[in-house]
């Protein structure tokens, strides 16, 4: 026993000898929320706050980074549509207590090493960005469980215009009048009311209607509109195919569930100042209806324009239907095979030669359920003359998983099998190319080429280059050549990167530390391909 | 007469040669009052005196002369009647020629005992013929001095040595600021210097066990691990003070070279089922090191000595990369690796060592 207790005294005081312990930072784990490219660099964002940039387009592989702070806890990662600049929405931090720490916030991280932060009121809020990435809105997430705060005000806002120059970065919160609940959806519209000149605006849904903020002058009185009589009852929500669609130079918008046949027409216009010299409303609304079908709901709507006047496209059931929107006259097309979703073009035909508006028809399912394999290209100049005539289907032979639009090639489509494998479908031609693949493809980029694909998980990432068989002719018939490169670690996620005279594909891998592999678009050989690892643990010691 | 004068002078002479061979054989240790006072007499008088050993002896009264330390006292019981008469020829006996006796009226053993003094006896001399008195016939009995070795080597076993690294890059491997070591050296004393001053020669070798966090150790949230095991070869030299036969304080300095192999093991991610990553590599290091402590040792008497010694100092040595950097296979892409950090050896050390001289 005397023994023991010298040999535990001993190891006592060699302990209290062995001073020091590890610093705290070094005992937490780098949390990867969002990685984005940005600029000629890869932007990691970390749980922490910090976000971390690897210059990935460089002349010589260098596994380091330059940080920068942010508010903690970011939630959402996104890159800003147009402009080079990386949006990250933060809910900062509490302390046990509910004290707020760091108040949320959504911060702007340019192209240079500085940011710009918007505060936000709570945590938790969704966002949606226009598609010119001039104005962002959070509004409340349904989703999302606020463990500190008892209270929320879920018609609470914030309508932030990224333009830095021409929209200041206060006054951005704006508690909205809501309709039978919160906002459960954001659409960002331009509409010529009273001018030739579009106005942004942001129509909010909620449970039992509308409303329409003019993000020019967020603080002035929104116009809202009660849809119940036109709604299920208990109102609308995100499964209720709720779906909106606008005619800018008419200023009119289109409004459609998935529980009714008509079609709601809102028509803006300049809002009447009041009498006491105030502005009032901005704009006035007044709302009709365009019947597309005797019983069944439209699918997928969109707009198009013809020399005699804006036309309603709606996928109905079976058939697809073209609205004269101002007179409500349906002219009405069986389709051999249905159809929810529609994507305008405008791109010559096999039997004209004459570029014109047209569109792809095609259906998704989230379930898997309803899948065809077949999709239905329209000629809409020719549809209400033409009908069925202006139509035609191109099968695939397999389900269709999803269809992928390639921003460096617009004519060119992916359309995803499900079994696997994917097809390339030229918009022009109308014809596809097949090509087999036994995984997934879950990953896609584009250069001015080739295709690149990959699947989350797998090692490999394959390209498709498309290349005229003549290549002085670009009528000539388009040939495919296919080939995989192998890499040594599975595939995270998949960017396309272009700067100065380099383009390349730069491939993450789930690793600690975070690890890319950067490949040459235009040599895609693993001898000219290079591998950084480590980089987030850069210096840390 | 004349015969008598031939036989004093082979007494004498075979006295002087015998007397130092007498005091060399004696053992180092002799528990001299065990003998009894009386044993020289009376035949150790004639075999005392045929071997003539010891001659110095007052001419007056007969008593040993308290000449110096080398002096043999003669026990007055050995004595033999008519001393007080003693020859001329054998009174003062040269002081080169006596046994050392640690002290005065210490007895002496008889001669019977050596049997060095055995051989070579000459004839006994009749008693009627010898009238010389021989105060001091026995060999001298000798307490000498304990005996004391010189030891040239040293060999060290650190049954503790410590080296307090406070870089954060060893947090990577340990969850405190202690590296516990453990090394062997050997000296040589190549100079001595007056003053006690030693000046020793010294190689070593020390090695670091694998000192390592597990993949639990809370490192990144149990995502990462690493290990890190050293060996060290060194070459130093030591100056030495020894103040006393077992205390000597000492001050060492050493030059080595350190071969620092770093395993860092990166868990699968929780979120895909891609799997751990290895890096594993190895650097060479230089350094050196300044150091002093103090060396406590047995006193020196036997040929091989044991001690331990106490030493701090600090140990200066460049910082080791800590690397992502391992042996991918052969085909594999080029990779890079990040520089997580540095280790930094440099800091001080304690050490305590057990150790054997000879």
């Amino acid at each position: 026993m005397q023994m023991k207790m010298r040999l535990a005294l001993t190891l006592a005081i060699l302990n209290a000898c062995a001073c020091g312990n590890r610093e705290s930072r070094l005992l937490d784990k780098v949390d990867v929320k969002g990685i984005a490219p940005l600029g000629g660099d890869l932007a990691y964002v970390q749980s922490s706050g910090v976000v971390q940039r690897l210059n990935v387009m460089g002349v010589n592989p260098q596994p380091k980074t330059t940080k920068i702070s942010i508010t903690s806890n970011p939630r959402i990662v996104i890159r800003r549509p147009g402009v080079e600049e990386l949006l990250v929405v933060s809910d900062g931090r509490s302390d046990q207590y509910g004290q707020v720490i760091e108040p949320p916030a959504l911060t702007v991280l340019p192209d240079q090493n500085s940011k710009r932060e918007y505060p936000l009121v709570d945590p938790g809020q969704q966002m949606k960005l226009s598609d010119d990435g001039k104005f962002a809105v959070l509004f409340n997430d349904p989703s999302y469980v606020d463990t500190t705060s008892l209270l929320t005000n879920p018609g609470q806002v914030a309508i932030i215009g990224l333009d830095k120059d021409k929209y200041p970065p206060t006054d951005i919160i704006h508690s909205l009048d809501t309709v039978g609940g919160p906002p459960f959806a954001v659409w960002f519209l331009t509409l010529n009311v009273g001018t030739q000149v579009g106005r942004p605006f942001a129509l909010f849904a909620f449970p039992q209607g509308i409303s329409l903020v003019d993000l020019d002058s967020p603080d002035d009185k929104e116009p809202k509109l009660d849809l119940t009589s036109w709604l299920p009852s208990g109102g609308m929500d995100k499964t209720s195919g709720f779906g909106v669609a606008f005619d800018q130079g008419s200023a009119e918008i289109y409004l459609k569930n998935s529980h009714s046949s008509d079609i709601k027409v809102l028509s803006v216009a300049p809002g009447i100042p009041t009498t006491d010299g105030g502005s009032g409303n901005t704009v006035n609304i007044s709302v009709r209806s365009l019947t597309v079908s005797n019983s069944t709901a439209p699918g997928a709507f969109d707009v198009y324009s013809l020399a005699s006047g804006s036309r309603l496209l709606a996928t109905v059931g079976n058939s697809v239907a073209s609205v004269t929107t101002d007179s409500d006259t349906v002219t009405s097309v069986a389709l051999s095979t249905p159809a929810n979703q529609i994507l305008q073009f405008d791109a010559k035909a096999p039997k004209d030669p004459n570029s014109g508006q047209r569109a792809l028809l095609y259906q998704t399912d989230p379930t898997g359920g309803s899948l065809q394999s077949s999709v239905t290209f329209v000629n809409l100049e020719d549809l209400e003359i033409g009908k069925a005539a202006a139509l035609e289907t191109v099968d695939f032979g397999a389900k269709i998983s999803s269809v992928v639009q390639l921003p460096n090639l617009p004519l060119q489509l992916l359309v995803i099998l499900s079994g696997g494998g994917i097809d390339v479908l030229d918009l022009e031609k109308r014809h596809w190319s097949p090509i087999d693949s036994k995984v997934p493809i879950t990953l896609t980029a584009a250069t001015s080429n080739r295709l690149w694909v990959g699947s989350a998980g797998d090692n490999r990432i394959g390209y498709v280059d498309l290349s005229n068989s003549d290549p002085t002719d670009p009528t000539s018939a388009v040939m495919l050549t296919i080939k995989s490169t192998q890499l040594d670690s599975p595939v995270q996620q998949m960017f396309q990167m272009n700067q100065s005279s380099n383009s390349r594909v730069i491939v993450t891998h789930d690793q600690v530390g975070g690890a890319v592999t950067w490949v040459d678009a235009n040599n895609p050989e693993r001898s000219a391909a290079h591998k950084l690892e480590g980089f987030l643990l850069s210096d840390l010691l | 007469m004349a015969k008598l004068k031939i036989s004093i002078a082979l007494a004498v002479a075979v006295g002087q040669v015998a007397a130092p061979a007498a005091a060399q054989f004696l053992p180092a240790h002799r528990d001299v009052q065990k003998s009894p006072p009386n044993t020289a007499a009376p035949g150790a008088t004639s075999g005392a005196a045929s071997s003539a050993r010891v001659v110095s002896s007052d001419p007056t009264n007969g008593s040993v002369a308290p000449a110096a330390s080398a002096v043999l006292a003669a026990p007055p019981t050995s004595t033999t009647p008519g001393a007080g008469t003693a020859s001329p020829a054998t009174a003062p006996a040269p002081a080169a020629n006596t046994v050392v006796a640690s002290s005065p009226g210490v007895t002496q053993e008889p001669a019977t005992a050596q049997p060095s003094m055995v051989s070579n006896q000459p004839e006994p001399l009749q008693p009627n013929l010898l009238p010389v008195v021989v105060n001091q016939a026995q060999p001298p009995e000798v307490t000498e001095a304990p005996r004391t070795y010189e030891h040239h080597f040293t060999v060290t076993l650190d049954v503790a040595n410590v080296l307090w690294r406070t870089s954060t890059g060893y947090d990577l491997f340990s969850s405190n600021d202690a590296a516990w070591r453990i090394a062997i050296g050997f000296g040589y004393d190549v100079l001595k210097l007056p003053g006690h001053t030693i000046l020793a020669a010294e190689v070593g070798a020390m090695a670091e066990p694998d000192q390592g966090s597990n993949s639990n150790s809370g490192l990144l949230g149990n995502t990462i691990s690493g290990s890190l095991s050293a060996a060290t070869f060194m070459l130093g030299g030591s100056l030495r003070w020894a103040m006393t036969q077992w205390f000597a304080p000492y001050g060492r300095l050493g030059l080595f070279t350190s071969r620092y192999a770093v395993d860092i093991h990166a868990t699968a991610s929780d979120t895909t089922a891609s799997s751990g990553v290895d890096w594993s590599y190895h650097r060479w290091v230089e350094g050196g090191s300044l150091g002093a402590g103090v060396m406590f040792n047995l006193p020196p008497r036997s040929p091989v000595n044991v001690g331990v010694l106490v030493e701090g100092g600090y140990w200066l040595q460049q910082s080791v990369d800590i690397q992502l950097e391992g042996s991918p296979p052969a085909g594999s892409i080029s990779t890079l690796g990040a520089r997580l950090g540095s280790l930094g050896n440099s800091g001080p050390y304690l050490r305590f060592a057990g150790l054997l001289r000879f």
